[in-house]
């Protein structure tokens, strides 16, 4: 069962980043980045790590995601792009697609897995530890980089 | 230990000041430039004199090699300093020459506005030459010789915005360089046979040289001191070299230049020893110069180019007892030559100094200019006669002591006998007659000065009356050189000494008949033997042959360059940057400044670092 | 099975995020492109680090996507700056910096 939703997340990853390729449109291939983003996500979920699942689906889906997006919309009309105002209906829908149906295979998968968890649970505290002891320095200059990073963001939006 | 730092300074005191002058006597400073000059000039004069007192008293010979300087496949030669008797004789002589010239010079060129670069090349030139003299191998022999060549070119051609100045030192220079590219092919050849060219080795190990090989380096050593020296076939520089400031013709004719070549000629006698062929060919040409330069002297009419044909002819006496093996004589009429002469060009140098207003900016007068002058300058025209009569060679002044050793060295052939009293009664005619017309006489077709005459002031007319003094007194020195020469000490023999004096008096009667009893006899045979005249004014054809030759030479460049530089080789390489410019621009395609294709670039090379890693781990089964 | 899925996953989204990146003119396409290369990345990382049972990995995949996030977020602000300076914010029209 969890081979048969990873292949159907390496399916439509897949596929969403096809569809971002060929699209000619930056807003639609924002959004196909943010279904791969969702699906990858997902793929970590069902490897066994839910948390790097979750903090993907929170720092991707819910920060950059969200700064590219204002980006298009606030560059959009005059990068020259006919299209680039938002996404076809059609494309729209096979973006839904691409979404919602491995979503619900992983609902149904994770049901099935569960057991296998325990040794990924160990391993994400063992993760916790080494960032705070070991890795510390590191973590807390990412940190300061993300901050600093986002402060820049701010204040070109600002302007 | 004294000896031994008075040696090193005087070679090291001239550097120092021309250090000093260079670096800290520029802008206002610059017309004080003198001051350092003259004084290194003082100390090493001061050295000088002590040296050749210590080697008079009994110093054994110094031969210090200071500092290897090359050493190259066996090959070895060292910076170093020989001090022995001829060394410190000529140095003495050519410190105390230059250190009067210096002075004159301060005063003679005042005002000009090349005044601070003028001494750094004057005491350049003096440095050149005094390490030439201190020098113990031929190679660093030949690295100051070069030194004089270029100091002597920079001077010649001091006056830059005149294109005779500017010819004359290309002349020069060029026609040393003809001279010098056989002194350096001695130079290797000497390298080639004995590995060293420090004069001790050579001269002890010349003996066991094939007879053909030391006649070659002989031969070429004597090719090279034609040139420096102005003997006959590379004699032509030196007329011409008067286009430079007086002070520097003087250095140049009694102290520096071309003292430089008899010099190189009195040092090498141990080498020409065993080569008589050389040495016979010494002599013709010795007499030749001296002979034909005399008569060419005594038809010339401008002031500096009489006394350059002069040199020349007392050059030529020189090498003509160096040919006959007289160390002595050629050193002995080096010195009291390098008196005189700088006495008579100096006392030229007043006379243009003198007449500057009258010549309208022309750096020479001719015997036209001058004339009667004797009432307005006494002491220039005491001072030239005292230097003509040394010149002439008649008792008690210093040339006859000398010459008289040049022609006894000779005496014992006949024709050889002949010829030098012909020269020796021509030097008398040609000096008394540029004296009787310069600064004697009123002549129908004289011009004189027109404007009031400068006289010189002290500093001109200090070292003109030292000169004189020693010109006059000069043939005191015979003895103690002869002692430190190691010669027997000079005995005049009654019998040379009365035909020199002879044929001085004689040349002296026909000046005196020539130029006072027949007021215009100088420009009147010139009407009625033009053909003589140009003849001689260009050395009997000698100039109009080696024009020629430049003429021919500078042709055939014109026609290599135009056929080949011009018409093959510019287009080739220019084409060769064409198409480099060409593939730069095609290149340039590669990186226009798009981040994708960059981005593209990087993949690739990423592909390739896989794919390369890839074989490894296939090649590893 | 799962393995292989992965890998080729992986290896499509990295040669489509690199296509991505080469093909589009547009900043913000590009930057949309390594964002799918990283992701690529990640995964791989992810999945070795839980096959092995390795903490490391799992912290290194962590920082991977924090600095992901700092570096979107930068790209995302010199973008803003190079619109507003340029009318026509091309990477190609951006020169000044070139040799």
């Amino acid at each position: 069962m969890v081979t048969l939703a990873v292949a159907v997340c390496a399916v439509a990853a897949l596929a969403s980043a096809g569809l971002a390729f060929f699209s000619k449109n930056l807003y639609s291939s924002a959004f196909c980045l943010l279904a791969v983003l969702l699906q990858v996500a997902l793929l970590f979920c069902l490897l066994g790590s839910t948390l790097l699942g979750l903090l993907q689906l929170l720092v991707y889906a819910g920060g950059i995601m969200v700064l590219i997006v204002a980006a298009v919309t606030a560059v959009g009309p005059e990068s020259g792009n006919a299209k680039a105002l938002g996404p076809s209906r059609a494309h729209a829908w096979a973006l839904l697609a691409l979404c919602a149906v491995p979503t619900a295979f992983f609902l149904i998968a994770a049901r099935h897995c569960a057991p296998s968890l325990p040794p990924a649970a160990m391993l994400e505290k063992s993760m916790a530890r080494l960032l705070f002891n070991e890795y510390a320095l590191l973590t807390e200059a990412v940190g300061l980089l993300v901050l600093v990073a986002s402060l820049s963001v701010l204040k070109e939006q600002h302007d | 230990m004294m000896t031994q730092y008075a040696a090193l300074g005087v070679v090291a005191i001239p550097a120092c000041a021309l250090l000093v002058g260079n670096l800290f006597f520029h802008g206002r400073w610059a017309s004080r430039m003198h001051l350092p000059m003259i004084l290194s000039c003082l100390l090493v004069s001061l050295c000088s004199l002590f040296l050749a007192w210590e080697v008079h008293s009994g110093m054994p010979l110094l031969d210090a090699a200071l500092r290897p300087w090359i050493s190259l496949n066996g090959c070895m030669d060292s910076f170093g300093l020989r001090i022995d008797a001829l060394s410190v004789s000529v140095l003495a002589m050519v410190a105390v020459v230059s250190t009067l010239i210096h002075v004159y010079a301060s005063a003679y060129m005042q005002g000009d506005p090349g005044y601070g670069r003028f001494f750094l090349y004057f005491h350049f030139f003096f440095l050149s030459m005094v390490g030439l003299l201190v020098s113990n191998s031929y190679l660093q022999l030949y690295i100051f010789w070069e030194g004089v060549g270029l100091s002597s070119f920079l001077l010649i051609g001091f006056w830059r915005h005149k294109e005779s100045a500017r010819a004359a030192a290309w002349k020069a220079f060029l026609v040393n360089r003809i001279g010098d590219v056989g002194f350096l092919l001695a130079v290797l050849l000497m390298l080639r046979y004995f590995g060293t060219t420090r004069f001790e080795v050579v001269f002890r190990l010349a003996g066991e040289l094939p007879p053909g090989i030391a006649a070659l380096i002989a031969g070429l050593l004597f090719w090279g001191a034609c040139a420096k020296s102005a003997q006959f076939p590379l004699h032509v520089w030196l007329p011409d070299a008067m286009e430079g400031p007086t002070p520097v013709s003087a250095l140049m004719h009694a102290a520096t230049m071309v003292t430089a070549g008899v010099f190189l000629l009195a040092r090498s006698m141990p080498l020409f020893a065993h080569a008589p062929q050389v040495m016979s060919a010494m002599r013709a040409i010795g007499l030749l110069t001296a002979l034909a330069a005399a008569i060419v002297a005594a038809t010339q009419k401008d002031l500096k180019r009489i006394l350059a044909y002069s040199t020349i002819s007392q050059l030529g006496f020189m090498v003509l007892a160096l040919g006959a093996g007289n160390v002595l004589a050629a050193v002995f009429h080096l010195i009291t030559h390098g008196f005189f002469k700088a006495l008579l060009f100096l006392c030229a140098g007043g006379v243009i100094f003198a007449l500057h207003d009258s010549l309208h900016g022309a750096t020479s007068a001719s015997v036209d200019d001058a004339g009667g002058l004797s009432g307005r300058l006494p002491i220039l025209t005491g001072a030239f006669l005292i230097g003509a009569l040394s010149l002439a060679g008649l008792p008690p002044f210093s040339g006859f002591f000398s010459k008289d050793l040049v022609l006894e060295s000779v005496f014992s052939s006949r024709p050889l006998a002949v010829l030098s009293l012909l020269t020796a009664a021509g030097s008398s005619f040609y000096i008394f007659r540029m004296w009787l017309l310069a600064f004697l006489g009123d002549r129908s077709l004289q011009r004189g000065p027109s404007s009031p005459v400068h006289a010189p002031g002290l500093r001109m007319k200090v070292p003109i009356l030292s000169l004189a003094v020693l010109s006059a007194a000069g043939g005191m020195l015979g003895a103690p050189l002869a002692a430190m020469l190691g010669a027997p000490a000079p005995s005049l023999d009654l019998h040379v000494s009365a035909w020199a004096l002879g044929s001085a008096l004689l040349g002296f009667g026909a000046a005196w008949r020539a130029c006072m009893s027949r007021p215009d006899f100088d420009w009147d045979w010139r009407k009625r033997a033009g053909a003589f005249e140009r003849a001689c004014g260009r050395d009997f054809g000698w100039q109009d042959f080696t024009d020629g030759f430049a003429r021919a030479m500078k042709e055939c460049a014109d026609v290599i360059a135009d056929a080949w530089e011009n018409r093959r080789w510019d287009p080739f390489t220019e084409s060769l940057a064409d198409s480099c410019v060409g593939l730069g621009e095609q290149a340039c395609a590669l990186c226009r400044g798009r981040v994708n294709e960059y981005a593209a670039w990087m993949f690739l090379g990423t592909l390739l670092l896989i794919f390369a890693w890839v074989l490894r781990w296939v090649s590893c089964f | 099975m799962i393995e292989l899925l992965l890998r080729l996953l992986c290896a499509g989204l990295f040669i489509l995020g690199a296509a991505f990146l080469v093909r589009r003119r547009e900043l913000l396409a590009m930057l949309i492109g390594l964002e799918l290369m990283i992701n690529a990345a990640n995964l791989m990382i992810v999945r070795t680090a839980l096959a092995r049972g390795d903490a490391h990995g799992l912290a290194a995949a962590l920082i991977v996507i924090a600095a992901a996030a700092a570096e979107a977020a930068v790209g995302v602000a010199l973008i803003l700056a190079l619109y507003r300076d340029f009318a026509e914010p091309e990477a190609e029209e951006i020169r000044e910096l070139q040799g």
